[in-house]
């Protein structure tokens, strides 16, 4: 029987068995140590501009290994012994608890900062040195004179108005934290806070199986409960929302990944009642999977947790092939299989080109999470096409007997109506046009680079709650500072920080924190120094009236902080820094507090006409990459529509339009639909759009490639069951981009696949079945 | 097995020398409010003499203190749980004002100024490890050791002796300053007037 089978189809059968050989030993390879990325930012474009990213990356990387627990409570030893729980459960050894962020000062850059008295003055102490009267100068340093304590920081001869002392603890404004009973601690409108701030060695974006923080907290907070106390307990952490957002996603990957196994393995045990199309079927998506994810592997390096919750949509398209195969072989000799397999493959080829070239187009969209998926796509589906042309003709050896499923399902396309010329057929399609055009009158669109973040809201309130709770800076939006020297960076700094000191006090946000702030340009320090010496002078004179004691009046210069010095004294403890790009520029960044939707114009406004200032925005940045390219992408739908259309005309001539007319429908009512549920359009149903033109217009072909064939009829129905299963499972996907994604597929295949037996030819003669 | 006993013994030992020997405090009175006198003498670093203020104080247990400096210029310190000021100058019109609940250090010094007037024991325990030893001059010492590690640089030394009342105060900073405060005239009672207790407010 393999006799006759033709001598390229060994060669073809064997070189497929070669890379399925090289496939498992790296998938065998891949799966010792699964390195999955979670991180949003990763599918976003990268910055065109390299001196953005640098700052973007140090930001994420500070970031990324830390974590926090709030516990409050009313009562401040509820909230000990609930903060010491949580701890007893998260990190009993205190391995990974941080204890330095309490607004202390590191003992180094203390001394160093001495040195300089005089030339860091805090900003309120500047304003009222400048506009005090010499008495009210004199008075404050009497009045110091004969306090029991000194600010610890300087003695009364060389600070008399505590300078240094405000400079301190205007810098220790940084953190609300402050030590208490060896916690760290904040009060918050009335509630009594706890703040455990871990660090974790590794990289939490990619250690997504893990989940262990999540763990831990989970079982803390049982304790807590357990043990009855009366403590809230808040988590943040970029680790955290990655653990999530794993978590979410695997669960995911298996519902859509086993609902479509499920529903294709049940469909073609139905039609073909035998387990050989079962094994084969799945063996083929078994490759078409596992070649996508180490071809991916391979070309990016790491593979995205989104990438592969869609790829486990790939599933339901992917059987198509394998289907196929068997409705053509369904009830034929097995001898004429070969023949079958050459009846059917040009079809299949242009199928797999079509849905090739829409995921391709894909990945035209600068989004590297969606080359990831277009690639992944792609090789998925030719592998499972491959794994049918070269081997099934192979593994099949066996009759395959019509069943009774198949043959009532194949008899359904007789009863299905088809377009004719009578007179009732435009009415109503002029009718249900009419209909789909309120749908697209009501369409809005939106570009919101948060559809693609699919943390719980639960969590994500945590992370507003601590961030507002612990007035940490927004990572969204920002100053960039540049500048020739530090010097210049530093006073370009200080003429944006003039304009924040505005906002700040006007409310519009609640504080900024910059470099310049810690090491003030050489020009503030020598002005500085001027103000203190000047004050020093009256402050001597006054207590030389009042005391008559002569002390040494001879000022000394305060020696100026640089920012290497800080730097060095800083010991890695710092909250600010700069840096220098390869041409030799100086960066910083200003990052703020409290920013609201409503201050936003006003900050991007206070960077205009600063030389070296660049207000960030990069919420607002991704949404305008979003809108461009969901603008570009209709038009490369349209594009790619017409060049279908023209492809479809080279091969079916007039017949052309029976091909393609049901998608453009079933677009046309996917819209619609959008519209009706008021669900705007974004970026992924223009994405959804295209691959609907790759997948949909398949149906056209197979209906046209063999026209009155019940078993490609059967074929397709299978197919197209299948496909809307895997999406429609891929439409409850808690990330929203991906529920849009799969919305817009299902709508527009189920109108599509309903459609193309409408507009199917006429079998060329009664004859044949 | 024999390691559990020895242990036990061990760690008693350590907790009792933690333990303040509060037994040598017994006749330290613990008014609710507590009047009296102080001069202060305040050695600075580059001054030859030191510098002396005298004035009257009042402290109200667990609440605050109100440190009326009278000589050689009119002065007020006023400390309780949330705030430290300071007021000076014709009519103590020129007030400045640290909030305790952004200052780091404020909650150590205040419980300091509080708790050293009066020895308040809970009050001084919250921010300080505190000893107690004998001394034969006043009836016993106390010294006193920041338990939070950035202050501990920044004082010397603290020690309190009295008998039953604070007779002196002496701290020692880091810059070098010294000072020693000497109480005396102390009366007891039992509420403050309208006046103090808008001052504390």
């Amino acid at each position: 029987m393999i006799g006759a089978a033709p001598q390229r189809h060994r060669v073809l059968a064997l070189a497929w068995l070669l890379f399925v050989a090289v496939l498992g030993m790296h998938q065998w390879y891949l799966w010792r140590a699964p390195n999955f990325v979670t991180d949003v930012s990763e599918l976003l474009p990268h910055q065109s501009d390299a001196v953005l990213e640098e700052a973007t990356a140090r930001l994420l990387s500070a970031a990324a290994t830390q974590w926090v627990v709030l516990v409050g409570s009313d009562d401040w030893s509820v909230a000990q012994r609930a903060a010491r729980t949580v701890l007893e459960t998260i990190d009993p050894a205190r391995h990974k608890l941080q204890s330095t962020a309490d607004g202390s000062m590191p003992e180094a850059l203390l001394l160093r900062v001495r040195a300089a008295r005089g030339a860091l003055i805090a900003g309120a102490s500047r304003e009222w040195l400048k506009r005090a009267p010499d008495a009210e100068i004199a008075d404050r340093a009497l009045q110091n004179l004969v306090q029991p304590v000194g600010d610890g920081l300087s003695s009364w001869r060389e600070d008399p108005l505590g300078l240094l002392g405000e400079w301190v603890r205007e810098r220790a404004q940084g953190s609300r934290l402050r030590p208490r009973d060896g916690w760290l601690w904040l009060e918050d409108a009335g509630t009594q806070w706890i703040a455990l701030p871990f660090a974790e060695s590794a990289s939490g974006l990619t250690a997504w199986n893990a989940g262990t923080n999540s763990r831990l907290l989970a079982s803390a907070r049982k304790s807590v409960a357990d043990k009855g106390y009366d403590a809230r307990i808040l988590a943040a952490g970029t680790s955290l929302l990655a653990e999530a957002a794993a978590k979410r996603a695997s669960l995911e990957i298996s519902i859509i990944g086993t609902g479509s196994l499920i529903a294709v393995i049940l469909l073609t045990w139905a039609t073909f009642g035998s387990l050989r199309p079962i094994l084969l079927v799945t063996l083929s998506l078994t490759i078409g999977c596992a070649a996508a994810l180490s071809i991916t592997e391979l070309i990016f390096g790491r593979v995205h947790l989104l990438t592969t919750v869609f790829g486990a949509s790939l599933i339901g398209v992917a059987e198509d092939y394998g289907i196929h195969y068997f409705a053509a072989r369904q009830g034929t000799e097995l001898d004429r299989r070969w023949e079958q397999m050459r009846h059917i493959s040009p079809g299949l080829w242009l199928a797999l080109a079509t849905s090739g070239i829409a995921y391709l187009a894909l990945g035209l969209a600068p989004l590297p999470g969606l080359r990831q998926i277009a690639v992944f796509s792609c090789v998925g589906l030719t592998a499972a096409f491959l794994t049918v042309l070269c081997w099934f003709p192979w593994l099949d050896r066996k009759p395959l007997p019509v069943t009774r499923f198949a043959e009532v399902f194949a008899r359904s396309l007789d009863r299905w109506p088809r377009w004719s010329r009578n007179w009732k057929w435009p009415v109503s399609a002029v009718a249900i046009l009419a209909l789909l055009l309120t749908g697209l009158l009501r369409l809005q669109s939106v570009d919101d680079v948060r559809q693609l973040q699919n943390a719980p809201p639960q969590l994500l309130a945590e992370q507003l709650a601590v961030g507002r709770i612990l007035g940490l800076t927004s990572p969204a939006q920002m100053f960039l500072a540049s500048g020739k020297s530090q010097e210049s960076l530093l006073r370009n700094e200080e003429a944006l920080a003039a304009r924040l000191d505005t906002l700040v006090r006007n409310a519009r946000i609640i504080g900024y924190q910059a470099t310049s702030e810690w090491v003030p340009s050489e020009a503030r320090q020598s002005e500085n120094s001027g103000l203190a010496m000047k004050a020093q002078r009256i402050a001597w004179r006054a207590m030389l009236a009042a005391t008559g004691e002569k002390i040494d009046m001879e000022p000394v210069a305060p020696q100026p902080l640089d920012y290497s010095a800080f730097d060095s004294a800083g010991g890695g403890r710092l909250p600010v820094s700069m840096w220098q790009d390869g041409k030799g520029d100086y960066h910083s960044l200003i990052l703020l507090r409290g920013v609201v939707r409503d201050s936003v114009e006003g900050l991007a406004r206070a960077a205009e006409g600063l030389e070296g200032i660049r207000w960030v925005d990069n919420t607002q940045r991704y949404s305008t990459v979003l809108s461009t390219y969901r603008i570009r992408l209709s038009a490369l739908l349209v594009v790619g529509t017409l060049g279908v259309m023209l492809l479809l005309h080279w091969r079916y001539g007039p017949r052309a339009w029976r091909a393609y007319l049901p998608t453009l429908l079933g677009g046309i009512v996917t819209l619609a639909v959008f519209g009706w549920l008021n669900t705007p359009v974004q970026i992924f149903v223009v994405l959804s759009l295209i691959l609907l033109l790759g997948m949909g217009i398949d149906y056209g072909i197979f209906m046209l490639e063999h026209p009155g064939e019940r078993s490609v009829w059967l074929a397709v129905a299978i197919a197209g069951i299948s496909t809307l299963l895997a999406f429609g499972l891929l439409a409850l996907s808690t990330t929203p981009a991906l529920r849009a994604f799969g919305l817009g597929i299902l709508v527009g295949e189920t109108s599509t696949w309903l459609l193309t037996p409408l507009f199917r030819p006429n079998p060329p003669a009664q004859a044949g079945q | 097995m024999k390691m559990l006993p020895c242990l036990v013994l061990i760690t008693t030992m350590v907790q009792s020398a933690e333990v303040p020997r509060t037994e040598l405090l017994h006749q330290l009175s613990q008014p609710v409010v507590l009047r009296g006198n102080f001069a202060q003498q305040r050695q600075i670093v580059g001054f030859r003499r030191p510098v002396q203020s005298t004035g009257r104080f009042v402290v109200v247990r667990g609440t605050g203190l109100l440190w009326h400096t009278l000589r050689p210029f009119e002065s007020m310190l006023t400390v309780n749980r949330q705030k430290l000021s300071m007021s000076s100058g014709p009519g103590l019109s020129n007030t400045t004002t640290l909030d305790a609940t952004k200052e780091p250090m404020l909650r150590t010094l205040n419980s300091l100024l509080q708790g050293m007037v009066v020895a308040d024991l809970p009050e001084l325990q919250a921010q300080f490890d505190v000893e107690v030893r004998p001394s034969g001059v006043t009836d016993w010492v106390m010294t006193l050791q920041p338990k939070q590690a950035a202050l501990r640089s920044r004082f010397v030394s603290i020690e309190l002796a009295g008998g039953k009342y604070v007779q002196s105060v002496r701290l020692q900073e880091q810059t070098g300053d010294v000072t020693i405060v000497r109480f005396t005239d102390q009366m007891e009672d039992d509420h403050l007037t309208d006046v103090e207790v808008g001052q504390l407010r």
